[in-house]
């Protein structure tokens, strides 16, 4: 018996190490993970040099990892036993809160000391940005939208960090910045707060605002606009416009972080004008079919979406042209949040340029500015990267 | 390469099994070779560069070793050690404490260019263990082995090469050429390497989660709830990871035949400092004690030598584990409690209740894990000042979150220091030995289908996390 057991623990081990070896060879050709949103590790090639230096032999390991035999049975066990078994308060980043998914706030990355130090190095960017716009008589302006963290500050745990400090040192800092250097600031929390914070302003599975917080959003800033300067915009009414349900589920971001296993249901809407606008779409200089909503066929009901419903996701560039040059025009910018806002705004312009920085390399925002001349320039930021200068920041 | 690792688990070791037991047992010197092999491939995953400086390392101890062996004239031999000393050394200190020393000239105020140099992985363990094999064929404990590629299997072996335990020449001298692989000592190491393994994967890297976010922390920020958490998470993350990595090791020993020494015996059990360090990193006390105290004289001399000595070799015990003043201040902190232990208050010790020895030695060996982990002696120092309430508050919030975050492996950390496993093995004896069936039988079981169900949860965590670095890679 001692030794069929001894035999049997060597059977099982080397038998598993073996079996999962060809399997992960199996698995090398896969590309994407879906519930993780990105790009599995690629085989490295074999450069000399990172040979020598050990550094292909880690990227080796990286590729390995991401396609090691039962990674997706075992990346699902490990979430479902987080959530259901040791009910550990995060789970692959997410705070699980009865039907609310947030993300986890680190306790030391939004510090509030450290606000003093990153308005210094963003608010010169936005001043050139805004002298950019101004110096052919473009008006600027720098937007603060609350992401869910924000709006959700109460529903975390109490001994959870809600970056509520950073924010309340942040945006009285910027604004009083940004109003001595000139440049305008418009902050959408207070509003949604006024509005107390109705359905779709927020969401309960995903950073973003819905439709409903997007179209809040616009009409603030061409209320802005028009304050500023003067300007007589039309300003899209409640009853101009026809906000509807898409009937396709809505994988949140969050709930695609702890892999849909909540399965927490809420939905999609779409903002369309009852008299709509047509348009022409051009994405990265190719000339696309007009559309703002990224959805399956209507027929096609089961499909889920993610927020990439708005505007396809974050795109280095995209120019709608609605074709009348009565109107003036405007380019969009930042980071995801504009997304929704986009299918909504350009309904109010003759054109709308977007472009996002981060992916986004034939320049900068104020050589971009300089060349196309919109009349408006609107940057839109959530609140935890309002003071970053890299990227959607810079100048 | 690391144990913890796909390359290693499912692609390194499957086909160096496959390879070296495919070659029938007669055949020693092949399976040796291919031992070796398969060592120089696992340490060349870190950088093939290095792979020269290990090979130049195991040179210098193969010709001093030639050296040193009896039969040469006495002024050979200690020339051989001498060269074994100062070149191994000469590598190790350029390696690790150029840099280091660099730097202090320049604060002296002797602008001189600081070295920014790599370190080899496992530098300090393959040196030491090459130097060992010289002194003790100086001193005639071992044979000088001949054969260079023997010797390279030695000090190359793949299973302690780059974390240890620093094996003595004698402990696996006969067992290069005369060992026998049996199912036994495979099913043992197997068992052993999947427990080593989970012990890894399962208790040191989320404890390394929560040591490293909150010792990333700017000082003034840190709470004393915080501070706590962070430093009793440092202590279980360097004792399971390092206990695990010599587990992990031991195992693999075994599967091939080979039997290392124990390197840990349940340190946090400890009763005084003294006690403590006959249980932490058993192989490397015993190589200062063996190879640097006992020759300046160990005890055996006035107060004031014996205290010379113990003091060069906690300077070189703080330094080994790093060029830093930190590590320094380190190996002076336990100094500092040795010295009490052995010439102030032995008596008053000895007498003191349990609980109050246990507390007492786990206070100073968790303030000493402060000074290890910090980047810098300050901070340390601010560390230890929010501990004890000097920081920015008492910080229940945080403390709170890693507690709760983490409470399963809080709890089998706080199981796992103690030897349950020796109390349990003890009683199913005693039941055994009243001729209890079922205790024979959960002896023989239990163990192995432990290590698959730990096993299984470790390559869960391994397949779905990404960290995973060994600290005493930097060694």
């Amino acid at each position: 018996m001692k030794r069929f057991a001894e035999i049997l623990i060597i059977f099982c081990f080397t038998v598993f190490i073996a079996v999962c070896m060809v399997f992960t060879i199996g698995n090398r050709d896969e590309k994407y993970s879906y519930y993780e949103n990105r790009d599995l590790a690629s085989m490295p090639s074999a450069v000399v040099k990172e040979i020598m230096d050990g550094d292909y032999f880690d990227n080796l390991e990286s590729f390995l990892i991401d396609h090691s035999a039962l990674r997706k049975l075992m990346v699902k066990t490990r979430t479902e036993l987080d959530l259901d078994v040791f009910k550990r308060p995060v789970v692959n980043d997410i705070v699980v809160k009865g039907d609310i998914l947030m993300s986890y706030c680190d306790y030391d990355e939004k510090n509030p000391k450290d606000v003093q130090w990153q308005l210094n190095q963003i608010a010169p960017n936005l001043k050139a940005v805004s002298d950019a716009a101004a110096s052919y008589g473009g008006y600027f302006c720098y937007v603060a939208v609350p992401p869910q963290f924000w709006c959700h500050a109460d529903d975390y745990p109490w001994y959870m960090d809600n970056w509520s400090d950073y924010v309340d040192a942040t945006i009285p800092a910027i604004s009083k910045r940004l109003d001595s250097d000139g440049v305008s600031f418009l902050d959408i929390g207070p509003l949604f707060k006024a509005d107390g914070m109705p359905s779709g302003y927020s969401s309960k599975i995903d950073n973003h605002y819905g439709i409903q917080g997007a179209f809040r959003t616009y009409k603030a800033i061409m209320e802005k606009i028009n304050e500023d300067t003067g300007s007589s915009l039309h300003v899209l009414g409640d009853g101009e416009v026809d906000i509807t349900k898409v009937k396709n589920p809505y994988l949140g971001a969050y709930e695609r972080k702890i892999l849909n296993l909540r399965n927490i249901d809420e939905s999609l809407y779409k903002l369309t004008l009852k008299r709509p606008v047509d348009f022409s779409l051009t994405v990265n200089g190719k000339e696309e079919a007009p559309r703002v909503y990224y959805g399956p066929d209507e027929s096609d009901t089961t499909t889920e979406l993610t927020y990439q419903y708005y505007m396809g996701g974050d795109l280095p560039e995209a120019v709608i042209d609605t074709h009348r040059p009565e109107l003036p025009s405007v380019l969009i910018y930042g980071d995801s949040f504009t997304d929704a806002l986009e299918c909504i705004l350009y309904n109010s312009f003759d054109k709308m340029y977007t472009i996002d920085m981060r992916y986004y390399e034939k320049g900068t925002v104020s050589e971009f500015i300089r060349k196309y001349k919109p009349d408006y320039v609107i940057c839109l930021r959530d609140y935890s990267s309002l003071l970053d200068s890299s990227a959607n920041g810079g100048k | 390469m690391v144990f913890s690792s796909v390359t290693f688990l499912l692609f390194f070791l499957p086909c160096l099994l496959a390879v070296y037991f495919i070659v029938p047992s007669r055949f020693r010197k092949a399976r040796n070779y291919i031992l070796l092999a398969f060592s120089l491939v696992f340490y060349a995953f870190g950088g093939v560069k290095f792979t020269a400086l290990l090979l130049l390392s195991i040179a210098i101890n193969y010709i001093s070793g030639l050296l040193a062996a009896e039969g040469n004239g006495q002024r050979v031999r200690k020339a051989g050690v001498a060269l074994a000393v100062i070149l191994g050394l000469a590598l190790l200190g350029w390696f690790k404490y150029a840099g280091f020393f660099a730097e202090i000239i320049n604060q002296v105020g002797v602008p001189i260019p600081v070295p920014h140099i790599t370190l080899p992985i496992g530098i300090s363990f393959f040196t030491f263990q090459g130097l060992s094999y010289v002194i003790d064929v100086y001193r005639g404990d071992a044979d000088c082995q001949r054969n260079p590629l023997y010797l390279a299997l030695y000090i190359a072996l793949f299973p302690q090469l780059v974390a240890g335990p620093i094996v003595r020449y004698t402990t696996v001298e006969h067992e290069i050429t005369e060992r026998r692989e049996n199912i036994e000592d495979f099913s043992a190491g197997t068992v052993r390497f999947m427990i080593g393994f989970a012990k890894k994967m399962v208790l040191a890297n989320p404890m390394g989660e929560i040591a490293d976010a909150v010792f990333g922390q700017n000082t003034p920020d840190l709470t004393t709830g915080a501070a706590w958490i962070a430093a009793i998470a440092y202590t279980f993350q360097i004792y399971f990871d390092f206990s695990s990595y010599s587990d992990m090791a031991i195992g693999l020993g075994r599967m091939f035949g080979f039997h290392f020494l124990e390197n840990f015996n349940y340190p946090y059990i400890a009763d005084s400092i003294t006690d403590f360090w006959r249980r932490w990193h058993i192989s490397l006390s015993t190589w200062f004690r063996d190879y640097v105290y006992f020759p300046l004289g160990g005890s055996y001399c006035s107060r004031a030598k014996n205290i010379r000595n113990l003091s060069i070799v906690w300077i070189l015990t703080g330094m080994w584990h790093g060029a830093a003043w930190n590590f320094i201040f380190w190996g002076l902190w336990y100094l500092f409690f040795l010295l009490m232990e052995k010439f102030v208050w032995t008596s008053p010790l000895q007498r003191s209740p349990a609980a109050f020895k246990h507390i007492y030695t786990m206070l100073i060996v968790i303030a000493g894990w402060v000074f290890f982990r910090s980047p810098t002696l300050g901070y340390a120092g601010k560390m230890l000042l929010s501990m004890i309430g000097f920081g920015s508050g008492a910080g229940g919030g945080e403390a709170v979150y890693y507690l709760l975050e983490y409470w399963p492996e809080w709890i089998m950390c706080l199981i796992a220091i103690f030897p349950v496993k020796v109390l349990i093995e003890n009683a199913l004896k005693k039941c055994i030995s009243t001729g209890s069936a079922a205790a024979n039988q959960l002896m023989l079981w239990g163990p192995k289908i432990y290590a698959l169900c730990v096993f299984a949860v470790s390559y869960l965590k391994l397949v779905t996390g990404s960290f995973n670095p060994f600290i005493y890679f930097q060694f």
